[in-house]
């Protein structure tokens, strides 16, 4: 006869679930949040065009020799590059900001979670000498 | 011949968990316990910054906040077992997958 689910002690299938499933489950929803993060601040694109045009403001050299036009346009250009760095960065650093603190928070559930048991344990018996 | 015993299937065996009362009552004891547990935070906060309550109950009143903390963690982590993991079971194939190749199981 074909056992449509093995039989397994529940304690067996609790300790699977708490130590292998639900942190894996964890893991990946942890992970989840830091792609959600990364690409809510578009750090790729950002790293990509970092010094790119800021809102392309662009002047163009012109046709011609003309030093004076060429130097007005080279040093707004340089200005719009510049500034549009700057904003990058600093929406680039507060993501990693972000990013760093959504890491801790899955750290800290993380540990929390396996040494649950071992908490919820301590807890009892510390309120029970209390108590008494 | 495949015989095939429902007894013996994950849900048939959840839903024998369902009727004890260990797992019946889990969120009862679950809420209950985050109840109390706010309430004993609560007196132990009034009573340390208001210094009405003596030091031995003070003990007690943390004593308590730990006992109904861990006991609705407990619970929180039973209920959250037995609608995670008990009542949603993963099947190792889909029933399309048995109904067109039932030697699959063997």
């Amino acid at each position: 006869m074909i056992e449509a689910s093995p039989k397994k002690i529940i304690i067996f299938k609790w300790l699977t679930w708490h130590f292998f499933e639900v942190p894996k489950k964890i893991l990946q929803g942890f992970w989840n949040y830091l792609v959600f993060n990364i690409n809510y601040f578009s750090i790729p694109q950002l790293l990509k065009t970092l010094f790119s045009h800021w809102r392309r403001y662009r002047e163009f050299y012109g046709r011609g020799f003309d030093p004076k036009k060429y130097l007005e346009a080279f040093v707004s250009n340089t200005i719009s590059r510049i500034l549009g760095a700057i904003i990058r960065i600093i929406t680039i650093v507060t993501g990693l900001i972000f990013e760093f603190f959504i890491f801790l928070g899955g750290i800290f559930i993380f540990i929390i979670w396996i040494f649950l048991p071992l908490i919820i344990i301590l807890c009892f018996f510390r309120g029970f000498k209390l108590l008494i | 011949m495949i015989n095939f015993n429902l007894k013996t299937t994950s849900i048939s065996q959840a839903l024998r968990l369902e009727k004890n009362p260990f797992f019946k009552f889990s969120k009862f004891f679950r809420n209950l316990f985050i109840v109390l547990t706010f309430f004993f935070i609560w007196a132990l906060l009034f009573g340390s910054l208001s210094e009405i309550f003596s030091e031995n109950a003070s003990k007690n009143l943390l004593g308590g906040t730990l006992l109904s903390l861990s006991l609705s963690l407990f619970f929180f982590e039973i209920s959250l077992f037995f609608e995670s993991k008990i009542k949603r079971p993963r099947l190792k194939y889909s029933i399309s997958e048995v109904s067109l190749d039932p030697k699959i199981l063997i």
